[in-house]
């Protein structure tokens, strides 16, 4: 169901990440726009998971010993569907139904679609759904591995720091978490929330493996990602720093990326973007 | 394993059960019945001492952590197992209403959620442990049944119920033992309500330990006056919808009677039915205006409130004097 256990191809990894880019800006490009800072920064995570680590079959989404994947950060759904059409699990023809009316595919995932484990957008939900996915596989003697994908922003929730207490607690060695660390937030930097280098020891002090990478390193995100669970139950989290809007030059690091609606002038200039920098 | 039969309480009505401890006894036998059932505690006290040693692979305390307990369980839920998640009334409805409503409603996963503590049961704890508002929150819900049972042998029933439903369940119990009121076998059924006292004149609708008995004692001492018809409610959600319209069309009017903030909650639902089907007089008795601001016991509480078989007495009177639609907002007023 996936080449998990092969080393990774990075040059389909790169080539996924891409197509996930340009379909973002695809999503974005209609007057209601698209949560897209977040989601171009949290590209190369999803190209690496869906291209690469995580074990589905898009002709059983409920395949029972699938990976469980939980998009907590539920607002950069444009990035979700895109890698689950990359995937085979949404037909590339509902692009164009994205924040429609009548669509399906709304500005946050409903566990309605295919693929899709929950319905996310309040943030602070999705690493205690996926401890709950975790501790049901153990009981039930599967062997799934659980991925959760949060946000540095909503890491300021406190929802998710009574989950953070209890991952070690129930010695959830088949759970990753991992937080897209780009930085800003609607109204500006996390930094004065989360104060730089806090954040690691924060996690390890609550009993999880922390492992820092480049949240758009290809290889490196394959690396950290692929493993088995942790036979001391330790559960992992990854903080993959990354860059807001990452592959639109004009746009990055910028908190005005955060949710934007494409005008044709400017889809066109961010596509040419994407293509001088190569991320397309 | 089979699950025990639950015993006919014919030989123990008017004695005092806990309802709580009768879930948690009934729990372990169910679970020894499906693994794929848990038990989730949030320091609640007692469920580490007998489900946490009778089971402990199917015991988990998240700890002081509501939220979190009730999100883990929609992810249980989802990979297949059926979490049994404990809390107070008022921390699952108030404090954890989002997990409840976005991971569990609209998912409609078979999380059976038992609230202890319900209404006044707390009382001597304070208004920090009142829970008088969770029925009108969980009813609002999608998929959500929502269950007070009026005794420990309903109870009991009721958690079987649940725990068979395979969708999201709330079941409302109080804190100490209660009176057995059933005398009988009763067939409990999910949205099905029960007669426990014909009557023509009045009917009383009830829901809760205190409420249902209040309403029984209402109709004992007004058997001279009238005949008042007793329904015990203990599905909120679904509500026996054939029940209220044959009420509302058959005796002078309706009063409801739950141990909750007069709005939204039992008082809410049956009102809704007869508007939309069988307009007839509504009286509410639950707790209107202020929350108490001093402690005391449940008993007392409730007839501070005016929650008592006096009151549901006086409701009657109005209305078989065909003076219950006068009041504007329809409800008895107290304090």
């Amino acid at each position: 169901m996936s080449a998990r256990m092969e080393q990774p191809d990075l040059a389909l990894l790169a080539q996924e990440a891409a197509a996930i880019r340009r379909l973002v800006l695809d999503m974005a490009h209609q007057p209601e726009g698209a949560h897209l800072g977040g989601a171009l920064s949290a590209a190369d995570i999803l190209a690496v998971l869906f291209g690469h680590v995580l074990r589905l079959d898009p002709a059983d989404p409920d395949w029972p010993e699938r990976d469980h994947f939980v998009l907590s950060k539920g607002h950069i759904a444009a990035a979700y569907y895109a890698a689950l059409m990359r995937r085979g699990f949404i037909p590339p023809s509902e692009l164009a139904d994205y924040a429609q009316s009548g669509s399906r595919l709304g500005g946050h995932p409903s566990h309605t679609l295919p693929g899709v484990e929950f319905s996310t957008g309040s943030l602070g939900h999705g690493l205690s759904l996926g401890i709950g996915l975790a501790l049901a596989a153990r009981h039930l003697g599967r062997r799934n591995r659980t991925f959760v994908l949060m946000g540095d922003g909503e890491l300021q929730e406190g929802s998710v720091w009574e989950a953070a207490g209890s991952a070690r607690r129930f010695d959830l060695g088949a759970l990753t978490a991992i937080v897209d660390r780009n930085g800003l937030q609607i109204n500006g930097a996390v930094e004065s929330w989360l104060p730089a280098g806090s954040l690691a020891q924060r996690w390890a002090s609550f009993g999880w493996d922390v492992i820092e990478c480049d949240g758009h390193g290809l290889a490196e995100l394959a690396a950290v990602l692929s493993p088995w669970p942790d036979p001391r139950g330790v559960p992992r989290l990854v903080l993959a720093r990354t860059v807001k809007a990452r592959g639109i030059a004009f746009m990055e690091n910028s908190k005005k990326s955060h949710a934007v609606a494409l005008s044709d002038k400017t889809y066109q200039r961010a596509l040419s973007q994407l293509q001088a920098s190569g991320t397309s | 394993m089979p699950v025990d039969d639950i015993v006919c309480p014919e030989r123990e009505h008017g004695t005092l059960i806990s309802a709580r401890q009768t879930c948690r006894t009934a729990l372990i036998g169910h679970a020894r019945a499906d693994r794929r059932l848990l038990c989730l505690d949030t320091d609640m006290g007692g469920l580490e001492s007998d489900f946490g040693a009778a089971l402990p692979e199917q015991y988990l305390d998240v700890g002081i952590a509501e939220a979190n307990m009730l999100s883990i369980a929609a992810g249980l839920a989802r990979g297949g197992c059926r979490p049994v998640a404990h809390t107070m009334a008022t921390f699952a409805a108030s404090r954890a209403c989002e997990q409840i409503k976005l991971d569990i409603a609209h998912h409609d996963l078979p999380v059976t959620i038992i609230a202890t503590h319900g209404g006044f049961s707390a009382g001597h704890y304070g208004p920090s442990h009142f829970s008088l508002e969770d029925l009108a929150i969980l009813r609002s819900f999608p998929h959500m049944t929502v269950i007070v049972p009026c005794d420990a042998y309903e109870a009991e029933l009721a958690l079987r119920a649940a725990l068979a439903l395979g969708h999201p369940a709330y079941i409302r119990l109080g804190r100490k033992p209660t009176p057995i009121l059933h005398r009988a076998r009763h067939d409990f059924c999910i949205g099905r309500a029960s007669l426990l006292r014909p009557g023509d004149d009045v009917t009383v609708i009830a829901a809760g330990p205190y409420a249902v008995a209040g309403a029984l004692q209402a109709a004992h001492d007004l058997a001279g006056e009238m005949a008042l018809r007793v329904i015990n409610m203990a599905t909120i959600k679904p509500l026996d919808d054939v029940v209220v319209i044959a009420a509302a069309r058959e005796t002078a009017g309706i009063i409801t009677v739950e141990e909750h903030m007069s709005t939204g909650g039992l008082g809410g639902a049956v009102a809704e039915v007869v508007t939309t089907f069988a307009p007839c007089p509504v009286l509410r008795i639950g707790v209107t205006g202020s929350i108490p601001t001093r402690v005391g016991d449940e008993e007392s509480l409730l007839q501070a409130c005016g929650i008592s078989s006096a009151g549901i007495a006086e409701a009657a009177r109005r209305l078989q004097a065909g003076r219950g639609a006068t009041s504007p907002s329809q409800e008895v007023r107290h304090g």
